[in-house]
């Protein structure tokens, strides 16, 4: 009974150490959220064959490996420190062994002759790579 | 409801707003529908908002075929069959690339040329199945001399075209992933549902409609020394009219011989990969044949003809010494990549 008389006569329904223990909360969560995105986004690697895709790794967190994908012995890839390349391939030409690692949004590494893509994509600005 | 309740609620209310404003944003990214396509000698991509592509990868296939010199059976196999014997007949489609591609090369003064094709095939950089080399001198000059526009005529009546002597070739290489764009334009411009779209046939790329965000396509332009970076960025609105972009580079197809290398564009006046002093030109205008025209064009050409191109067009050139012309137009929207040795430079 006391406390209602309280809070009724009170002017304002809020104390100031209430509003500033809201603000508090708030900073911190608009806090956490701000940190979430200045962390560096996962980039994805994806690999494609024949226009449908195979395997898609993040690049963040894959260990390092060499692999093939099955029934496309033709063609190794390679990760190294969150990096990814086409590793070896029996296309005449190479271009695709040439590009080397890859690592950032909007890079990728095409075998033409396989028909092979390795293709990075996350958050970030970059919608197109011109060549 | 307690007062603590609120104090608690208050916060909880705000962050759901932010996060479910956050998540619906992320949403729009994922929208985005994609495809991939071989064709034209290269990886073609489209990103879509609002369509799922499978018209622009019918079209893009279909062009392919048409257009290839490789291809047997072709369009223009068949007109380089016919070289010197008859007109051949020939799509619409085909017919309207032939005519702008005559229309061009007669305005580069034999720079480029699209019967170029006896001295690319001579040197065997471009063909699918051939090993380049480096030819004798006359027979450079041999094969030059069956690369002449004027004796390509076209008859306005059929759709038929003609190459007057034998052995003759066309080859559409230089042009047809630019105007493979115009056609994914019109195709685009049509679907009422599409409200962005990225085309790229990795040299060429169409740019068309507004982001979800409203924002402006981010087009990475790749370093002509490769090493798996960029040039620079260049942000653009492309809105219903479009933006065609292409660029020419000697940097990604090319051949050794005795430490010497040669790359894919050839100087039609001599044969030879053209001797120029850029390693990569960018072009941006409204029409696709017209920037991979030009990015050749002025590829070939040289910095010392670049001044009179800045002003009319888009244009994004490198010189050997690592110079980075871009026209005034652009140079707000061009963000050149750090720490890579490139800098901006002044035309005289």
């Amino acid at each position: 009974m006391r406390n209602t008389m309280q809070d009724t006569s009170s002017p304002k329904f809020f104390k100031k150490s209430d509003i500033i223990i809201i603000l508090l909360i708030l900073l911190a969560a608009i806090g956490f959220l701000l940190w979430q995105r200045a962390m560096p986004a996962a980039t994805t690697a994806t690999i494609s064959i024949d226009s449908s895709v195979r395997r898609t790794i993040d690049l963040s967190t894959a260990k390092d490996e060499v692999f093939r994908i099955d029934g496309y012995d033709n063609i190794a890839f390679e990760i190294k420190d969150g990096a990814i390349r086409i590793l070896e391939s029996d296309c005449h030409d190479r271009i695709c062994v040439r590009v080397g690692f890859i690592s950032k949004k909007g890079q990728s590494a095409v075998c033409l002759p396989n028909r092979t893509v390795v293709e990075l994509s996350g958050d970030g600005d970059i919608d197109v790579v011109i060549s | 409801m307690s007062k603590k309740v609120y104090i608690i609620l208050i916060p909880i209310v705000i962050i759901g707003i932010i996060i479910a404003v956050y998540a619906l944003r992320q949403r729009d990214q994922t929208e985005w529908a994609t495809t991939q396509d071989f064709v034209m000698d290269t990886l073609a991509t489209q990103k879509l908002y609002g369509s799922d592509g499978s018209a622009g990868s019918e079209l893009m296939e279909r062009l392919s075929t048409s257009l290839s010199m490789y291809v047997d059976g072709s369009e223009i196999d068949r007109i380089n069959s016919n070289a010197g014997k008859e007109y051949t007949s020939v799509s619409k489609d085909t017919f309207e690339i032939i005519k702008q591609s005559k229309e061009l090369s007669e305005k580069s003064n034999g720079i480029f040329d699209i019967t170029i094709a006896p001295v690319t095939r001579l040197w065997g950089i471009n063909g699918k199945d051939t090993v380049p080399t480096v030819p004798k001198d006359e027979d450079i000059d041999a094969a030059l001399a069956l690369v002449d526009i004027n004796r390509l005529e076209l008859s306005q009546e059929n759709d038929s075209v003609m190459l007057l002597d034998e052995n003759m070739m066309i080859d559409l290489g230089g042009i047809a992933k630019g105007y493979a764009c115009d056609k994914l334009y019109e195709l685009y411009s049509g679907e009422k549902k599409l409200k962005a779209a990225i085309a790229s046939f990795g040299s060429s790329i169409l740019l068309y409609g507004d982001k979800p965000d409203k924002s402006p396509f981010n087009v990475a332009i790749n370093s002509p020394h490769g090493e798996n970076q960029f040039l620079g960025i260049v942000k653009l609105k492309a809105g219903k009219n479009g933006k065609f972009i292409s660029t020419s580079g000697g940097y990604e197809r090319f051949f050794e011989v005795d430490g010497k290398k040669y790359h894919h564009i050839f100087d039609a006046q001599t044969g030879r990969p053209a001797n120029t002093d850029l390693i990569s030109v960018t072009v941006i205008t409204d029409n696709g044949a017209e920037s991979d025209y030009l990015s050749t064009l002025l590829f070939i050409k040289g910095k010392n003809s670049l001044s009179q191109y800045m002003d009319k067009y888009g244009i994004i050139a490198v010189d050997e010494d690592n110079n980075v012309y871009i026209s005034d137009g652009l140079k707000d929207d061009f963000e050149l990549s750090e720490d890579l040795g490139f800098k901006l430079g002044e035309l005289q």
